[in-house]
Formats: structure tokens, C-alpha cells, sequence
């Protein structure tokens, strides 16, 4: 027996063994992040789940999701507003009343969409953070963890302490 | 028996020792009027050119590849945001300039808004993919390839046959 265990040590010496949880990210075509652990796909609220044991990441990530889906409801709401306005300015008769309310309306449009942007930027930044945060933690103070792992190409033990 | 042990034991504890030491990448993302700033920060400390270059070469090539591509995508982003303001300028500089009454000068502004609007997507588009790649070049140096394609399912080498972790 322990002449297995050494042979375990040893191998888990040789062969550097990769860390688990890892979430990784990448941005779609609306640049909204795709989650994923360890290589499969993930949605927000398992990313969420893994960070338990890390609660200011969690946090972050939790608040800053929520802050950029309300970032972009807004920023949606001012395109919308300034879709209406020109949709409406396409159907006057172009007289200097239908010009004023055109470009009150395309400024309205226009605040609306940039206070969204920047909400939207900051949940943003603020889960990028909070990924990054929860990665460097839990690839270098999981402590008082011990882990065996058998595979094709690792095979050992991995102490962290 | 013992000796071997306990020689392996300190092996494994400087090997433990040694990996703790590598340095964690991070990134921070900033927009500038026309373009991004990606900065690659180890701690605190924003890392120039050829120290990434350096670090990204000292894991593997694939590693390095992925910033190569990430900043050559910089690139065109700027060459097309750049793009993006001249036809916005000549735009507006049309629209503002007094007209001659000609229908030629008159075709002038659909092509125009039409660059500008195909040079604002493709400037979009490739900064995204400039922050992508960015992002997993980092990934890639801090925890090795974690979404690296699979050609042949039966070669995977990730995949544990047998895995416990416990928790005390």
C-alpha cells in the first residue's frame, strides 16, 4: 500500500495536473458573453453556482450580470425610441413642427441609449472582474483540498497546502 | 523506502512551490474614441509589448499565435475606425457643404453612407474578435487550452477516467 501511494506521489509529481472550474468567456455577435467551464458551454447562472466557496466574486458577477441585462434593456429602449422617431418624421408632411419634434425625439433616443451603454459597460466590466478574480482564486488557494485523478495522459495525486 | 519518500515528498513540494510562481495574466479593456486599449497586467503592473511576447512564447506557440492574431486584429480595427471617420467626415462635409445643382454630385451620398455603415460593422466585428482572441491567449497562458478542438474523441486526454476530490 504504500508503495502505491509513493508511485501516486510520483506520477502526481511528474505531470502537472490542470485545474478544475475554470470559466472561461467569449464574446457573441450582440457582445454579450457566452460562458464556459472547463470547455463546455455554461449558462450565467451555473458560472454563478461554481463561485460559491468565493462570495465577493460571486457577488460581482451576480450584480454585474444583472446591471448589464438592465444596461441593455435600456440601451434597446433608446433604439427603439429613435426607430419611432424617424418612423414617424418618414410619415409627417416634413413641416418645421414635424423637424422640432423629429430631433426632440432623436435626442431623448440618443440619452436614453448612451445612460444604457454606459450601465451596460460597467455590469460588463464588472463580471469580466469578477471572472478573472474567481479564476486566479481558485486556481491557486483551493487549500485543504487533496485530488486524485486517473486519465489516459495525467495520472497522480495533487496535494495543496 | 523512507529516503526515496521522503525525497520525492520534497520533490513534490518545490514542484508546488515552483508552479505558484508563474504569473497570472489579467486583462483590462478600455475604449478610446476610435478604438480599444487591451492592457495585459500581471498584478499591477501593465506589461509592455515584448514582455507579453516574451511570456507568451515561454508556454507554447499556439499561445503565442492567439496574441499575434489578437493584435493584428487591433489592427484592422483601427484601419477600419479610421475608415469609419473619414466617410462620417466626407459625409457630413456633403450634407453641410452648399450645393451645386447637379444630379451626378447628388448619387454621391448613398455610397458614402453605405462604406460608412459597412466600415462601422467590420471595425466592430473586428474588435470583438481582437478582445476574443485577447482573452484566450491569457486563458490559454494561465491554464493551458481549456477549449481546444477535438478531431479524434478516443485521443482525448482530458478526460478523467477516474476523479475524487476531497475536501477537509
Amino acid at each position: 500500500m504504500p508503495k502505491i501511494f509513493l508511485l501516486l506521489l510520483f506520477f502526481g509529481m511528474l505531470i502537472e495536473l490542470k485545474a478544475q472550474g475554470i470559466v472561461t468567456f467569449k464574446e457573441n455577435i450582440f457582445n454579450n458573453n457566452r460562458f464556459k467551464i472547463d470547455g463546455q458551454e455554461a449558462k450565467a447562472d451555473e458560472v454563478a453556482r461554481l463561485m460559491t466557496n468565493f462570495e465577493s466574486s460571486q457577488k460581482n458577477f451576480v450584480e454585474g450580470h444583472k446591471q448589464m441585462r438592465i444596461g441593455s434593456g435600456i440601451l434597446i429602449l433608446g433604439t427603439g425610441v429613435l426607430l419611432a422617431g424617424l418612423i414617424n418624421f418618414g410619415f409627417s408632411n416634413g413641416t418645421q413642427d414635424d423637424v422640432n419634434t423629429y430631433i426632440l425625439i432623436t435626442s431623448l433616443g440618443v440619452g436614453t441609449g448612451v445612460i444604457g451603454r454606459e450601465i451596460r459597460k460597467k455590469g460588463k466590466n464588472r463580471v469580466e472582474t469578477a471572472v478573472s478574480e474567481y479564476n486566479y482564486l481558485n486556481s491557486r488557494t483551493d487549500i485543504n483540498q487533496l485530488s486524485f485523478q486517473v486519465s489516459p495522459a495525467k495520472f497522480g495525486l495533487r496535494f495543496n497546502f | 523506502m523512507k529516503k526515496i519518500g521522503i525525497i520525492l515528498l520534497l520533490v513534490l513540494a518545490t514542484s508546488v512551490a515552483y508552479s505558484q510562481e508563474t504569473p497570472y495574466l489579467q486583462l483590462t479593456i478600455r475604449d478610446n474614441f476610435l478604438t480599444q486599449k487591451i492592457d495585459f497586467l500581471e498584478g499591477p503592473k501593465v506589461l509592455s509589448k515584448l514582455e507579453i511576447q516574451q511570456l507568451m512564447a515561454s508556454v507554447d506557440s499556439e499561445t503565442q499565435d492567439l496574441y499575434r492574431r489578437s493584435m493584428n486584429q487591433g489592427k484592422l480595427n483601427s484601419v477600419f475606425a479610421i475608415g469609419g471617420l473619414a466617410t462620417t467626415v466626407g459625409t457630413l462635409v456633403y450634407v453641410i457643404s452648399p450645393r451645386q445643382q447637379s444630379s451626378t454630385a447628388s448619387n454621391l451620398i448613398w455610397p458614402l453612407v453605405i462604406t460608412n455603415t459597412a466600415f462601422g460593422i467590420l471595425s466592430g466585428v473586428f474588435k470583438r474578435n481582437a478582445r476574443n482572441l485577447a482573452r484566450e491567449a491569457v486563458d490559454s497562458y494561465n491554464f493551458g487550452r481549456t477549449d481546444a478542438p477535438v478531431y479524434f474523441e478516443e485521443n482525448r486526454v482530458d478526460i478523467s477516467l477516474f476523479s475524487k476530490v476531497i475536501r477537509f
